[in-house]
This record gives C-alpha cells, structure tokens and sequence, in this order.
C-alpha cells in the first residue's frame, strides 16, 4: 500500500496561475455572454447591417487587431527571455509590448470616434448599440490590463526582477493574451460575419 | 511535493507553513482590515445579519400589506409614510419586495452561507493557516461593503429604490418606465456585489486545490468543502453572465442602447428583444440557487453524520450527485421562462433536464436519511437546524416537480406556489443551515457554546412558523393568488384569502421576533456562555484538533491526514466513538504514519 504522502510529480502551475486561470474563465464567461448575445440578437434580424447603415472601417479594425496580436506576440518573447534571465532581452520585448498596447487602445478610440462621425448612434439600433458596446467593453477592460503591464515595464526599468519565478509579469500576459484572443473573436465576428 | 516535511514544499504550489502572516497588532488590523480569514468570516457574519434583519422587515412590511390591507403599519409607519398616514403606498410596495430579495439573495444569504461559513471552514477543514490569497479575501469583503453601501444609497434616491423585481425585467427597468436613479444605483451595487463574489471564489478554489493538508486526498474532505468548492465554481462561472446582462441594461438605461427594447415600442424601430435578458438572467439565475444552498447540502451532509456518530451514508454517491447538480444547473435556466413563448421543443426539454437534476437531489436526501438510521442522535442546536433543512428541503424540492413540468408550470408561473417552493427550499433551507453553521462553529470562535435552551426555542419559533408561512403560500399559489400584487382582494375570486394571508402575517410576526432571541443568545454568550474547549462537538475534523477559540496561526504544526473526516463508532477504537482526521492508528488509518 505504502505511504500516500511520497514523491508527487510537481504541479506544473503556480498557486497564482491556477486563480489566474479561474479569473480567466470568469472574464470568458463575460465576453462570451456579450459575443453570444450578439449573435443571438443577430440571428433575429432580417438585415446585417441593417439598410441604410453604413458598415464599420475594416481597414482600421483589421490594424489595430494585428497591433494587439503584435503585441502579444512580442510579451510572450519576453516571457521566454524572462525564464532563461535575461533581463535586458525581457525588458525591452516588454516595452514594445506594452507600448502596442497603447497603441492598440488609441486606435481603438479612433475606431470608436469613426464610428460617431459616421453618425452610428447607439439609439437608432441594435447594431449600433452591439457596435459602440463589443469595442468600448473590450477596450476598458484593456487599460485595466495595460495597467498592470505598466507596473511591471517600470519595475523591468529600474531592474528590479532577478527571479525567473516571479509570478507578476506572466499573470499579466496571460490575461493580456486572453484580452487579445477576445478582440480576435470579435474582430472576427464583428467586421467579418 | 515529495513528503510531508513542509520545509521542502515549494511556495510557488503549496504554500504550508511558509504561509503565516504575522500577528496583527493594532486594533485597524486586528478587526477592521485584517487579513485573517476568521476576523473576515466574522465580518461577513456580521454584514450578512445586518442585511439579514433589513431585509426581513422589508418582508414583514409585505406581509402586512397582504393581512392588514389599509392599515398603517405599526410604529415605524407613520415615520415612514406621513403622507398616507402610515399606510405603505403601492409604489413602496413594490420596491419593497424587489429591495427584499435582492437584499436576502446578495447581502443576507451569500455573505453568510458562503463568505461567513467559507472563510471560517475552509482554512480550518483543510488544515491550512489561511487561505491561499488573504490579501484577495479582505479586499472581497470591503468590496462588497461598497456595494452594500451602494445599495443603501439607493433606498434615498429621488423616486425611491428599485422596484422592479429583484429579477429586474426590461421593459419595465429601462428608464422610461422606471425613472430616478434607484435602479442604476441597484445596478451598480450588484456589479460590486459579482465583484466581491467572484474574488471570493478564486479564492476558495485556489485554497481547497493547493492548501489540503498532506494526506487529505479529495475524498477525505468534509462534505461542507464540497458543497463550498462546487458553488464557487458556479460563482465564478456564472456571475460574469449575470455582469453582462446588468450591463447592457445600465447602457440601456444610461446610453439609449436598444439591447432589450422591442422594435414595437422604440421611438427608431430597433430591433432588441427583452427576452433576451430574461435568457440571460436566468442562465445566471438558476445556478445562483444552487450556489445558495449547495454549501448547506454539504453542511447538512457533514451534521447529520456528526450527530448520528456515524459515517456519511454514501460520501462519494453524495458528492458526485452535488458535482453532477453543479453541471445540470448550467442546463435548466428555462423553467423560469416557459410563459415567455419559448417553442416546445426548448420547454420539453428544459423540462426533462429540470426533472433529470431531481435526480441526484434526491440521491443525497435520501444518503442523508441512510446516514441518520440507526445512528446515535445527538439532538445538538446544530443537528436540530441540520434537521429543519432536511425537511424544508425535501418538501420545497419536491414541490419543485410542480413547476419543472411545463404543463403545470403554465398555471403556477408568477404565483405564490413559486413563492412557497423558492423559499422553502432556498431561503428556509440556507437560512436554517447558515444558522446550524453559526451554533456549530460559535465555540471555535469564541471558545463558548451557545445557550441550548435558547437554541431550541429559536429552532421552534423559527422552524414551525416559516413551514407554515411557506406551505400556506402555496395553497396560495394553488388557489391562484399571484405574486407582487399589492391588493389581491380587488379581485372577486382572490377575496377569500383574507384569511390564509393574516394566519401569514401571525406567522411571520413570530418568526421574526424569534431572531431576536438568536441575536441575544450570541451577544450574551461571547462572554458569558459555558466554556466549550476544543473540541465540544466531539468532531474528528481538523478543525476541532485546535484550541477553542483558535488562534491566529490555526495549526502550530500543519496537519498530516490519514483518516476520513467521518470516522465514528469504529470497531477497533474503544476509548471513544470519533477517530481525528489527523490521527495515525495502527491497523485503522491508511498508510503508515509519517
């Protein structure tokens, strides 16, 4: 029978990456509420876009989509750097990083404020107000993510981390990453379905 | 982890004894932001009692206006209502019972079954000195005194509270037809409230994933972890959806969004559906009931074995039948909705699975009547309330085939017969365990036990009077009285139940004085009951191998388990009839000893 307490392989998550996984599968529970009522509400209608309505800027969506997926790209080089401990390698993949991130946020704002000269009001539909709702929601959750992104960029400035098993940078690229796979799905489902 | 010895875990994934905060020192840190989950479990108690009492007056006020129509309603009347001389208005009423159970729901029954009895249990159960995040859990407890506030706020508005229903329907709920802040602001609140909630269930989850004690496999857990574990996963699952729904209404509200406003009465002919939002509502809405009273399931399961000295009929028929509930709530969402015009392919099937999760309910009801037979009852204040649940359980839950059916539902929807079941099985059921939970660990809070006497006549004035409100409204229901109806006697056929609705009202005056000799039984007792030792209960658990009351740390030494936590009346054992979780006997326990 032997002793139930001997040599278990170790976990290959941290304590923090288990809750973050948990917070993530909330926030997915959030975005897919939102993304499934669209379609939902979607499936109801006769017309997409409704006549008359002018369709969203492909051209400035499909941009900022590649700038977030740019930027996730670039995070996940720094984590690999930050493993290995190169600090240096870490930092600077990390301020590119965060700084597409800024750059993903303002031309999301563009995006939105294209859509108001356009004369799109959330009043006079369903498709408006999805439209407005989908990439304001979306972008407000992003700041509260760059935030910590920052946080950590400024820490990586002044070398602060010296340990490849701090906790902080990969939890914020996952949930940054997660926030980019949903921009994906609703880039996707918003401009090309 | 390789073994036992603690010092070779590695914090990143386990996390023992490296896990001590210090010893709080001042009085801010000590009771007002502490990190301890014993200091935050008692704040949420207390938030939750507080709650607790404002909402049963709401219901009290309620219950008047249904025996006593017309009448001012006593002493706070006249304060409240001058301008009709201390009569409650219709509009009041009907923020009454939308602020009643919205109150009782989120900041009576949520704080206690699952952030008083979670934060107490949960670190002591898996003998660990804390949960996994403290700093999550304090920030969780003052997030949802935010939304606490948030939703006092709103009982002072202009045009006074919410008072569309806790369930907050569109049309009704957009702006035009329910002007004034009072809804936003409920809104608003409630987001916090997820908030809280959701942090909490990370928290939960990530401690009894990676805080059991060494030796503590998943089937060594007390039940009471099952039922804690299971609804925080329902938590962090399903509150997000009922964020999403909260939300598009507030832009709905604030913006001129058109989520949930029909093209037939848009001013632009937009294409919402409000429909859409009872969709997701009640896909929130139905695990949200069994989040209620999971925790009390695995409670109930966990007393009834301790006050009959015997092990758990059929642990892990109970536990998989409460895992199998967790995943069937995500599938049954519409019975609430089958007046709404669903089609009948969607009815008869929301009505299959409704009656399929009866299924294990009564798998482990009927464990909990195996697990009582032939046992050594303890008639303990714990077992009595342990006991009530079972019964209200069982009665409400069968009354809950009524309106799984889709046939019968068709009569029952929106009348008192969905009153009756809802509280019978959520709110009797949670309540009488959240209290079966505070008699239970009040020694290990305070190192006292509870007065008895007191207990049992809390038990009785509380237990009888609420079966009897709870069965008549059904009868109610029955008789086709509809709920939130202000003055039901305006209508011929409804004016015979005058009578059932004041025999309510004497009922429902009882019970509610009856807290009141709980409330001074806990006051008093802090300090003057009888000292209760460690162990009082005479309780393997590892909770009861601490000090009475528990000190800071929790364990001095992390605990090694080699026995399931309901372990009675073994044959080998002759000195007592309990054997502790954490205790190695030879030829009894699993393993050897480490």
């Amino acid at each position: 029978m032997g002793n139930t307490m001997t040599q278990q392989a170790p976990k290959r998550i941290t304590n923090a990456q288990l809750a973050m996984l948990v917070m993530i599968g909330s926030f997915a529970m959030l975005f897919g509420t939102l993304l499934l009522s669209y379609l939902f509400a979607r499936a109801r209608q006769p017309a997409w876009p409704p006549i008359g309505t002018e369709p969203l800027d492909v051209r400035m969506s499909t941009i900022s989509t590649l700038v977030v997926i740019l930027s996730s790209v670039l995070l996940h080089f720094s984590m690999k750097a930050f493993a290995e401990a190169q600090w240096e390698r870490f930092r600077n993949f990390w301020m590119a990083g965060s700084f597409l991130g800024i750059l993903f946020m303002a031309l999301q704002a563009v995006f939105v404020w294209e859509m108001w000269q356009t004369g799109l009001r959330v009043q006079d539909g369903l498709y408006q107000s999805v439209s407005y709702m989908l990439v304001i929601v979306h972008g407000l959750h992003v700041l509260f993510a760059w935030i910590p992104l920052a946080w950590i960029g400024g820490k990586a400035q002044r070398g602060l981390y010296k340990n490849p098993a701090a906790q902080g940078p990969i939890l914020a690229t996952w949930f940054w990453h997660f926030l980019g796979g949903v921009w994906l799905a609703t880039y996707l489902l918003l401009i090309w379905y | 982890m390789s073994d036992n010895h603690n010092e070779t875990l590695d914090p990143l994934f386990a996390n023992h004894d490296d896990h001590l905060h210090p010893e709080p020192t001042s009085f801010w840190t000590k009771y007002v932001f502490s990190f301890d989950h014993k200091v935050i479990a008692k704040q949420f108690l207390i938030f939750g009692l507080f709650w607790g009492f404002i909402g049963a007056l709401m219901s009290v006020m309620i219950r008047w206006c249904l025996a006593q129509p017309g009448v001012p309603f006593p002493i706070i009347g006249t304060f409240l209502f001058p301008h009709t001389n201390g009569v409650i208005p219709p509009d009041w009423y009907t923020s009454l019972f939308t602020m009643h159970g919205t109150i009782m729901i989120f900041f009576a029954l949520t704080p206690i079954i699952i952030g008083f009895l979670g934060n107490y249990s949960i670190p002591l159960m898996i003998g660990a000195r804390d949960m996994l995040f403290p700093w999550l859990n304090m920030a969780s407890f003052w997030i949802a005194v935010v939304s606490g506030a948030i939703m006092f706020a709103s009982l002072f508005v202009p045009m006074g509270a919410s008072a569309v229903g806790w369930t907050s329907y569109p049309t009704l709920a957009h702006s035009q037809w329910s002007p004034g802040p009072g809804h936003s602001y409920w809104l608003v609140s409630l987001f916090f409230a997820g908030v809280s909630s959701i942090m909490g269930a990370i928290n939960y989850i990530s401690t009894i994933v990676r805080l059991r004690a060494p030796g503590m496999r998943w089937r060594d857990m007390p039940l009471t972890l099952w039922g804690l574990f299971l609804t925080s996963i329902l938590n962090a699952l399903f509150l997000p959806v009922l964020t999403a729904a909260f939300l598009l209404l507030l832009i709905d509200r604030e913006f001129g969004t058109t989520f949930f406003l029909a093209a037939s009465i848009s001013e632009s002919g937009t294409q919402g559906d409000p429909i859409l939002y009872q969709h997701l509502f009640w896909i929130f809405g139905h695990p949200e009931v069994y989040i209620v009273i999971l925790p009390a399931w695995g409670l109930v399961s966990d007393f009834l074995s301790f006050f009959s000295r015997k092990p758990a009929f059929g642990y892990k028929a109970t536990a998989i039948s409460m895992t199998a509930i967790t995943i069937l709530s995500a599938l049954v969402y519409g019975h609430h909705m089958f007046t709404t015009g669903l089609s009948p392919l969607l009815t008869s099937a929301f009505t299959t699975l409704t009656l399929l999760i009866s299924i294990p309910s009564g798998i482990f009801f009927l464990n909990w009547l195996g697990t009582m037979w032939k046992g050594s009852i303890r008639l303990t204040t714990p077992m009595l309330f342990a006991l009530g649940v079972v019964f209200t359980f069982g009665l409400g839950g069968l009354t809950g085939l009524h309106l799984a059916a889709v046939s019968t539902n068709m009569m029952l929807h929106n009348t008192y017969f969905v009153v009756g079941h809802f509280h019978l099985t959520m709110a009797a059921s949670s309540l009488l365990a959240s209290y079966a939970a505070i008699y239970f660990y009040f020694p290990k809070m305070y190192g006292r036990m509870m007065n008895k006497r007191m207990g049992q006549v809390h038990f009785w004035l509380s237990f009888v009077p609420i079966v009897y409100i709870f069965m008549t409204m059904m009868i109610l229901g029955y008789a086709g009285m509809h709920r939130r109806i202000y003055n039901p006697y305006e209508y011929n056929y409804l004016q015979h139940l005058l009578g059932l609705n004041q025999y309510i009202g004497i009922a429902v005056g009882i019970a509610f004085f009856a807290q009141f000799i709980f409330v001074y039984n806990y006051w008093v007792s802090r300090k003057k009951g009888l000292p209760s030792g460690p162990n009082p209960w005479e309780l393997g658990t590892l909770e009861w191998t601490i000090p009475s009351p528990a000190p800071y740390y929790n364990f001095k030494t992390i605990p090694v388990v080699y026995n399931g936590p309901h372990e009675f009346s073994h044959p080998k054992v002759k000195d007592r009839d309990f054997i502790r979780q954490d205790e190695y006997i030879e030829g009894v326990s699993r393993g050897s000893k480490a």
